[in-house]
This record gives C-alpha cells, sequence and structure tokens, in this order.
C-alpha cells in the first residue's frame, strides 16, 4: 500500500485489451501509482498475485473462462495484506454489484466514469476505504 | 278346426227351421236356433252369432219388430238380419222388413244353393263393416293419443271439418270452435300467415306435403309454436283438392331451445372473434417485444463494446490535455472530450437494462425546464416553422432528470423539424397536463406533418428502424426517447395518420418526495437518523456505511450505540467471550426506546426472536447484507417520518 512511499501496484483482470490499453496510459502517467499489467483469464489470478503482490485489482466481473467472482472470493483468504480487488465493470446491474460485494470486493465502479475517478477510487481502495461510484450507488438506493 | 261362423235361425215351424239348418250346417257354418221373439234376444246376447235368419211371423211378435229392436241396440246393431218367409210374399212387406233395418228378404220357396250364397254374401258385407269399424275406432285412438291435433279442413289454416281432442290442448280452444270459419286463422301470428299461404301454394305445385311452422297465441293468451304438416286430399281421378289432412304439434319447447343454441352459438362467435382479435394483438406485441428483445441485446453489446473501445481513447485526450497545448490545440482537445462524453453518455442509454431501472430520485419541475429547453428547441426548427406551448404553471414535478427530458424532447422536436422542412405552414406544439389526481403528468410533442401509416407509428420507436436515408439516421432517435421514457418509469405513445401529422405522447409519473434523510419537507428540516457500527472489519464498515448513507441514516462508529442511536449494525463474533455481552447490549439497546433496529453481521450465538433484528450469517451470500441493512434502515425512517 502507499504506506511508508510505497507505490501502489495496480493489476487489471480485463479480456479487452482496450482497456489494459487505456490504464495503462493513465497510470504510467499517475505519481503514486504502478502499472503491474493486465490478465485476461481470471484462471491465473491467485498465482499472478503471489508473484506481483499487487494492492489493487481492477477486476472485470463478466469475462469468458474462468469466474472472476470465484477468482476474487479465493483471494481474500490467502493473505489479510493481499490484494484488495475492485470491481470494474460495464454493467450496472445490482445482482452483479451485490455478487461482486459478496465475493469480498473493496468496491464497484462503472467503465463509463472518466479515468481521473478510476485512479481516484484505485487510491481509496488502497487506503482502506470501500468505493462506489455515482451511478452504482443510485442502482443500489432503488 | 277352422273357426265357423255361428248363424242364429229363428222360426217358430220346427221343419222349416231344421230344413235351413241342415242346409246350413252342411254348408259350414254353427247354426243355433230359436222359436220366438223371446229366445232369439236371449241367443242373441249369450252366443252372438253373426248373422240371424229371421222369419217373419213369429207367435209372441212380428219378426219385422224383432229386426228393429236388433238393430237399433247398439250392441247387437252391427248383426246382418235375413228376412224369410213363405207368408208375407208381396212387394210392400219386402219392402217394410228392408225399410225396417233388415240387410235382405227371400221369398220362400228358397234353393238352399241361393240360401247359402245369400248368407255368405250378407257375411263378406258384415267383415268388411266391421273391418272399417276396427280401423276407424283404432284411428280414432291413435288420433287422440297423439301429442297434437289431427285434423281435416277445407284449406290450410281454414276452419277444421275434423279436429282430433288434442286440439284442445294445443290450442285451449273447444275442437268447434276450430270448425267455424277462420279457423285457425283467428289463432295465428299474422307474421306467419302469409308464409303458410306461400308453403302451401309451393306444396301443391310441387306434389308435395306441406310442412309449416308457425306461431299461435292460444286461448290462454300463451304464443306457442306449432309444427305442422298436412296432405291435400284431391277428388276422385286427382282432381281438385278437396281438403287437407294433417297433423299440429307444438314445438315452443323446440324452438326455444333452438333460439337458445343460436343465441349461444352467436355468443360464443362473437366471443371467438374477440379472443382472435386480442390472440392476434397479442402476437403482435410478442413479436415487437422480441423483436425489441433482440435489438435491444444487440444494442446493448454494440454499447457496451464501443464503450470499452472509447475508454483508450478517452486516457490519450486526457494525457494530451494535460500535455499543455497552445490555443487552438486546447479548444479542439477540450472539443473533442465534450463530444467523447457526449458519446459515453448516450451509449449508456443504449445500455438500458429493462430489468433494473435506474433510481428515479432526479425530477424536473416543467414550467422551469421549459424556460431552458424553449431556445434550444427553437434552435432546431426551420425558420417558417411555428413552436406553441402549453405548460401550465401548477404541473407537478415530474420523475425524469431535466437532461434526459431535454434529451427526449430534442430528439422528438427534431423528427418534427425534419418532416416540417419543406412544409408551408409547419407547426409544432408542446403541452403537458396532469392526470389522475396529479399522480402523472401527460407530455405531447405534436406536429402538423404528413404524418404516419399505422406499420411506421407501430415500428418506429424500435431500435435501428428509420424511414431517413442510413446517411442522415441511424434510427436510434426515437429510441433512445423511448428508454429515456421508460427508465423514468414512464410509457409512450405514438398516434398518427397519413396526412394529418403526428403525436408523441410521453406519460411521466410524477416525482415522489424523497424518503429519509435530513431532507427539506415544507420548510422544516428534519434530523437525521442516527446508525452506530461496530464492525472491525474495514470493507464491511465501508460497504455498510455507505449502503445507510445512501439510505439517508448519518453513520458514526463505536463499540456500543449511544442513547441517539436509532441502528446498530453489529458484527456478531461468538467465539469471543464478548459475544453474549453483545446479545444481551442488543437487547438493551431494544427495549430502551421504541423504534429501534440490531442488524448482526456474522454468526450469532444467543439467537432471540424479534422481528426488529435482522441478522446475515453468511457475509458472502448474494445481496443479504444490504438488503437487511436497507431494510432496517427504511423501517426506521418511515416509522421516524411518522412519529
Amino acid at each position: 500500500m502507499s504506506a511508508g512511499g510505497r507505490t501502489i501496484g495496480v493489476l487489471s483482470v480485463d479480456d479487452n485489451p482496450a482497456i489494459g490499453e487505456g490504464l495503462e496510459i493513465a497510470i504510467r502517467r499517475e505519481g503514486g501509482l504502478r502499472w503491474l499489467g493486465q490478465l485476461t483469464d481470471a484462471r491465473d489470478l491467485a498465482r499472478t498475485c503471489l508473484d506481483l503482490r499487487p494492492d489493487v485489482v481492477l477486476l472485470d466481473i463478466d469475462m469468458p473462462g474462468a469466474s472472476p467472482l470465484e477468482a476474487a472470493a479465493a483471494l481474500g483468504g490467502q493473505d489479510v495484506d493481499g490484494p484488495r480487488t475492485l470491481a470494474f465493470s460495464g454493467h450496472v446491474r445490482r445482482d452483479l454489484i451485490d455478487a461482486a460485494l459478496a465475493a469480498g470486493a473493496w468496491g464497484y465502479i462503472s467503465k463509463s466514469d472518466d479515468m481521473a475517478s478510476v485512479l481516484r477510487a484505485v487510491r481509496r481502495v488502497a487506503e482502506g476505504e470501500f468505493v462506489l461510484s455515482a451511478d452504482v450507488e443510485e442502482a443500489l438506493r432503488r | 278346426m277352422a273357426h265357423r261362423d255361428t248363424i242364429l235361425v229363428v222360426d217358430d215351424h220346427e221343419a222349416d227351421r231344421y230344413a235351413r239348418a241342415r242346409t246350413l250346417e252342411r254348408a259350414g257354418f254353427e247354426v243355433i236356433q230359436a222359436a220366438n221373439g223371446r229366445d232369439t234376444f236371449k241367443l242373441l246376447a249369450q252366443k252372438d252369432p253373426r248373422l240371424v235368419i229371421l222369419d217373419v211371423q213369429l207367435p209372441d211378435m212380428s219378426g219385422f219388430e224383432i229386426c228393429r229392436r236388433i238393430k237399433s241396440d247398439p250392441a247387437t246393431s252391427v248383426v246382418p238380419v235375413l228376412h224369410m218367409s213363405a207368408t208375407s210374399v208381396t212387394a210392400p212387406d219386402q219392402v217394410k222388413g228392408l225399410e225396417g233395418g233388415a240387410d235382405g228378404y227371400l221369398v220362400e220357396p228358397v234353393a238352399p244353393d241361393v240360401l247359402v250364397a245369400t248368407v255368405r254374401a250378407l257375411l263378406r258385407v258384415r267383415r268388411a263393416e266391421d273391418e272399417v269399424r276396427e280401423g276407424r275406432r283404432a284411428l280414432t285412438a291413435l288420433v287422440s293419443s297423439l301429442p297434437g291435433m289431427a285434423y281435416r279442413c277445407a284449406r290450410p289454416g281454414g276452419a277444421m271439418t275434423f279436429v282430433s281432442a288434442g286440439a284442445t290442448e294445443l290450442t285451449g280452444l273447444d275442437p268447434l270452435e276450430l270448425m267455424d270459419e277462420p279457423g285457425l286463422w283467428r289463432i295465428m301470428h299474422p307474421d306467419d300467415t302469409a308464409g303458410v299461404y306461400d308453403k302451401a301454394a309451393a306444396a301443391v305445385a310441387a306434389r308435395q306435403p306441406l310442412e309449416v311452422t308457425y306461431r299461435i297465441t292460444t286461448a290462454a293468451g300463451d304464443e306457442k309454436w306449432v309444427w305442422d304438416r298436412s296432405t291435400p286430399v284431391r277428388g276422385p281421378g286427382e282432381g281438385l283438392i278437396t281438403s287437407w289432412e294433417g297433423f299440429a304439434t307444438d314445438i315452443t319447447d323446440r324452438k326455444h331451445a333452438q333460439e337458445f343454441l343460436t343465441q349461444q352459438s352467436k355468443h360464443l362467435e362473437v366471443l371467438v372473434r374477440e379472443r382472435t382479435v386480442e390472440l392476434e394483438a397479442s402476437h403482435q406485441r410478442l413479436r415487437l417485444s422480441e423483436r425489441m428483445a433482440a435489438l435491444g441485446t444487440l444494442a446493448a453489446g454494440l454499447g457496451h463494446d464501443i464503450g470499452n473501445l472509447l475508454l483508450p481513447v478517452r486516457v490519450r485526450l486526457d494525457v494530451i490535455q494535460r500535455e499543455g497545448h497552445s490555443g487552438d490545440d486546447v479548444a479542439a482537445i477540450r472539443s473533442s472530450i465534450d463530444y467523447l462524453q457526449r458519446l459515453v453518455t448516450a451509449l449508456r442509454l443504449l445500455v438500458v437494462d429493462p430489468d433494473a431501472p435506474a433510481a428515479r430520485t432526479e425530477s424536473t419541475v416543467l414550467p422551469a425546464w421549459w424556460q431552458t429547453a424553449q431556445p434550444l428547441l427553437r434552435s432546431l426548427l426551420p425558420g417558417h416553422v411555428r413552436l406553441d406551448h402549453h405548460v401550465p404553471g401548477d404541473l407537478p414535478a415530474v420523475s425524469i432528470s431535466q437532461p434526459a427530458l431535454t434529451q427526449a424532447v430534442f430528439n422528438l422536436v427534431q423528427n418534427a423539424a425534419d418532416v416540417l422542412r419543406d412544409r408551408e405552414h409547419g407547426e409544432v406544439c408542446i403541452e403537458a397536463e396532469a392526470e389522475q389526481e396529479g399522480r402523472v403528468v401527460r407530455l405531447r410533442v405534436r406536429d402538423n406533418g404528413p404524418g404516419m401509416d399505422a406499420y411506421v407509428a407501430a415500428r418506429c420507436l424500435e431500435p435501428f428502424y428509420t424511414t431517413k436515408p442510413r446517411q442522415f439516421s441511424t434510427g436510434l432517435g426515437l429510441s433512445l426517447v423511448s428508454g429515456l421514457v421508460q427508465q423514468a418509469g414512464g410509457t409512450i405513445a405514438v398516434r398518427s395518420t397519413p396526412g394529418s401529422g403526428a403525436t408523441f405522447e410521453l406519460c411521466l409519473p410524477a416525482a415522489h418526495e424523497p424518503s429519509g434523510g435530513a431532507s427539506v419537507r415544507g420548510g422544516a428540516t428534519v434530523e437525521p437518523r442516527v446508525a452506530v457500527l461496530s464492525l472491525a472489519d474495514r470493507r464491511l464498515r465501508g460497504y455498510a456505511g455507505r449502503i445507510l448513507e445512501l439510505e439517508g441514516l448519518s453513520v458514526a462508529d463505536g463499540d456500543r450505540p449511544g442513547d441517539g442511536a436509532h441502528l446498530w449494525v453489529v458484527q456478531a463474533r461468538p467465539e469471543a467471550d464478548a459475544g453474549r455481552d453483545v446479545e444481551e447490549a442488543a437487547r438493551a439497546f431494544l427495549t430502551r426506546r421504541p423504534g429501534r433496529r440490531v442488524v448482526f453481521l456474522g454468526p450469532r450465538r444467543g439467537a432471540w426472536d424479534d422481528q426488529r433484528i435482522r441478522a446475515v450469517g453468511d457475509l458472502s451470500a448474494g445481496g443479504e447484507v444490504r438488503e437487511a441493512l436497507q431494510s432496517a434502515a427504511r423501517e426506521i425512517v418511515r416509522e421516524g417520518g411518522r412519529a
């Protein structure tokens, strides 16, 4: 985590390479953040986390292959100081939000948020805050 | 042994009597004999002879007198009487005997052959008469037991010359009344007489029996339906019709049953027709909704993918903007970002998920909205097109965000502008009115353009459907309007006929008052309800806190809830010794003040039933944590609002 001046390592799990490309450009320009790369299949998440020790995992919850939410839930028990997952999705639906939070996510943000908001959310989760983006909150309040 | 006819021979002269008896016995008859009138009647009663041969001169009474008495007694009147005499032999004697009722008169001497032949002839006549009598009796019995009226009349419906007993039951009239003119006509329904005449004429021409149904009014005044079949009886040699014989019976019940059935079947036909129309309409709706669903899925997928692809573009533009360019570049970049953001917003409309409508917390006050939207809408229309409006100042606010409403009406007015561009007297009118006691506001956008036919009107809200050339239109404009209105919980309808313009009608629910929280109601501030969270898990604390804040509660952390708290959310840890303390603290918290709630997260030790307690044992199960928190918070807010 960023405490002690350490940079925040960010790993993305998303089957869409354009997401990784966008995040990489943004993160490389931000101070205090470190881009670790993107997994296009959640299957390798646990092992990759052991190798790269990310602070925050931006997780697309709806992708082909292994279930991202199950992979994220599996991370929870590994290590108290392990990575915190932040659901990052194009779908703002209450059932998906509920499922992500039940799987141990530290927040849920929408892909239509602008990049500055995304990076702000990453920092807050790294600080131990819980984050929801505005349209997610709207969906939950219904 | 064949049956032998019994002949009674009456003669006081024994030798003659014997001679005749012998002759007849030889011819095969059984013969009984009497010598005077008294014995004659005795034997007539006892033996029932088929024929009597009667001497004219008898000691106690004359043969003529005996014959008269035989013929006048109904019991014996059918028995033929043959006079035989050797003394009364003049023509006047014979005339007297025959006129007195005798069936034959032979003058002695009579040859035995002649006597036998004469007896046989008379017996033949008697047999024929018996048959006729039996036939008539049987017919009368038959006819009188028929369920109806057998009759004979001069012409159909006219006065009867014969009517069976059933006439009374059928018509309520005395049969005699039917035997006077105008017979049946007097009780036949006037509307049916012409039909009976026509059918009778047709039956005569076709040499067919006449079969008709008609109504009569009985003596009691009831209307009955009658079925009547009759046959004309012609004079000798198939000549003129002398009478009609027929049978009429009551078919009222059958007729009523028939009418009932006819009515029922008509009713059924109507029902079937209605159901068919309904079915057709629901098929139509189904087809449309299937198409909409397919298109919606496609649009959602496209929107999703395009959104993902836009992300790196947005990031790069952000980067370029921050790198600090000068002058025109900055403006161009800012404008690109601006357009991109609009595109992203538009895409979010495509990804409308009808199962999860977004919160309808935003609302728009229409008169104020009109002030800001009017210049924009005006600018869409060519100069010669009039823009009218009717937006009353007292309309309730509607539950749609101002930008969404503007976008919806913008698209509708833009379409109107396109169809009115070449019209001389173009006109667009926007009018709003409250309905259902202010629960709903109807907003109409009406133009006097060329209108749409039913097919186009039915499809125009579908995504990608367009009547414009593709380079000008994506066919998404009206679909977006529909999506926006649906998201706001409203409905949209299209009314148009070719040549008389089009009206788009948005039916929007009125905005509800915001519930709970430190909101302003009628100028008074309501104190927020307080939730105390005793949650060690930071993530859980963050999540629960945010959920409760969204419900309008103010959130604080602490080990135990204070006096001002309404809700206590506590993470139960039964493995710790304090587990029991937590349960006791919760019980105390609930009993100290009414209207409080407790939410336990995680496994509990001493669980007890109380409607004010919510407990979620498994935190990794779906939305249970959220639902427990939300329902507790909403109850507190509701009860607080009432207090």
